[in-house]
């Protein structure tokens, strides 16, 4: 069952922050790989995805650049120093977000 | 993960896909648009290609993607609000701490300047100027000029087209009493409204020419006057532009502004201080002496100063 849209909304920057660290990859990569992650669970909306990777790209959090196979070129994005800075402090929000729902929810760890 | 190419399926349902990513460029501006398609053209074949190969029809493949990309208006939406370049950001955040820096440091060099013995701007002259051959150092120094030796002192080539706020020919062995007659020079050439034999000749410590026009009384007149360089002090008082030239192959100064003219300290100060505003002039070396062709701007230009003091006997 898919998550409410809300709090996937929510937490799309994150998951594309965590998903750039490491490998630079073009939108529908981050969309299959959050799907295939998620086990279907998490799913964005993907025409939006573009325009949070081109907010992303100005807010200086991705680099963005043309690259693939001739006539099948994609936009690659990598993290930036910046947004792998970023993406430690939405991690840790993420977490203290998490662990203070599970108490009221009263789920243990 | 990078697939390999595959074309072929995508083609033929790409103008139902076409007409998401138009209405998505449509909302956005012209110069981004390019881009936007391209990704987005992108995305849709991807997409559409995986959906096939997993089995899917074209039609219902087709509906999938559709619903997946979601809709275009709202994604013109996200592309039309996003914020502005970091850049761009940074310079407006910036601005005002900047341009109070930027004024401060404009402010200081101005005071900076206006404390040196010779404040120096920069500026090109004008080019019939720059087509004369520029005298050396040497040569300059005969001149006795000072703003050349500051500018040696401050170890700056004269070669340069410095321009010092004033020039002020040193007064050496001055013998008060003992003044030589200067010669009258007389230009073969003057410009319309001038005859070089209607001059005015005023003689002084120097010799001084002045022509004035045949209509309009009160119009500053074309000056030419000679001058000993240990006598006399040509004194810049608001001057725009200084340069070194050759003049009629002598070593001189083309000086743009206001000047003066200054006699000997034991002189009566009229009429041998010439005061000319809005006027141009060349001053060169010639026989040891120093002349000074001056003139107004809208009368004279440079080519007419170039050729006046040529043509001078």
């Amino acid at each position: 069952m898919p998550f409410a849209s809300e709090l996937v909304k929510g937490s799309t920057e994150l998951l594309v922050l965590s998903l750039l660290r490491g490998r630079a990859m073009h939108g529908y990569e981050i969309i299959k790989e959050i799907r295939t992650r998620s086990e279907g669970h998490l799913r964005v909306g993907e025409g939006s995805l573009y325009p949070l990777l081109h907010r992303l790209e100005r807010e200086g959090l991705v680099t963005a650049q043309w690259g693939g196979l001739p006539g099948r070129d994609r936009r690659y994005y990598r993290l930036t120093p910046r947004g792998e800075a970023a993406l430690d402090e939405r991690r840790q929000v993420w977490r203290r977000h998490v662990r203070a729902v599970e108490s009221i929810l009263g789920v243990t760890g | 993960m990078r697939r390999d190419p595959a074309p072929g399926p995508a083609i033929s349902h790409w103008p139902a896909l076409a007409v998401l990513v138009e209405r998505v460029v449509a909302g956005v501006p012209r110069w981004r648009r390019a881009r936007i398609r391209r990704e987005l053209i992108g995305y849709l074949e991807d997409a559409l290609t995986d959906l096939l190969a997993e089995g899917y029809s074209p039609e219902r493949a087709l509906a999938v993607v559709r619903a997946r990309f979601g809709d275009p208006d709202l994604i013109a939406a996200g592309f039309r609000n996003l914020p502005p370049p970091r850049l761009a950001r940074e310079m407006r955040r910036t601005a005002p701490p900047v341009g109070v820096a930027v004024l401060g440091l404009v402010l200081g060099l101005a005071l900076v300047q206006a404390r040196m013995p010779t404040p120096a701007t920069v500026a090109q002259p004008p080019a019939r100027l720059l087509a004369a051959a520029t005298p050396d150092a040497a040569e300059l120094s005969l001149l006795h000029v000072r703003q050349v030796d500051r500018l040696h002192a401050l170890g700056v080539p004269t070669t340069q087209y410095q321009v010092t706020a004033r020039l002020g020919l040193v007064r050496e062995g001055a013998a008060p009493g003992a003044e030589p007659a200067l010669p009258v020079l007389t230009p073969a050439w003057l410009p319309d409204g001038y005859h070089p034999a209607r001059g005015q000749v005023f003689r002084t410590a120097s010799t001084t020419v002045q022509y004035f026009p045949d209509e309009r009384a009160g119009r500053p007149g074309i000056v030419v006057e000679v001058l000993r360089p240990d006598r006399s002090t040509v004194f810049q008082v608001k001057e725009r532009h200084v340069f070194p030239v050759r003049v009629d192959g002598q070593p001189g100064f083309y000086i743009d502004g206001e000047w003066e003219v200054r006699g000997p300290q034991d002189e009566q100060p009229a009429p041998a201080a010439w005061r000319t505003d809005r006027s141009h002039s060349l001053l060169f070396s010639r026989d040891g002496l120093l002349v000074l062709v001056a003139g107004p701007a809208d009368v004279l230009d440079v080519e007419g100063l170039l050729r006046i003091a040529r043509s001078l006997r």
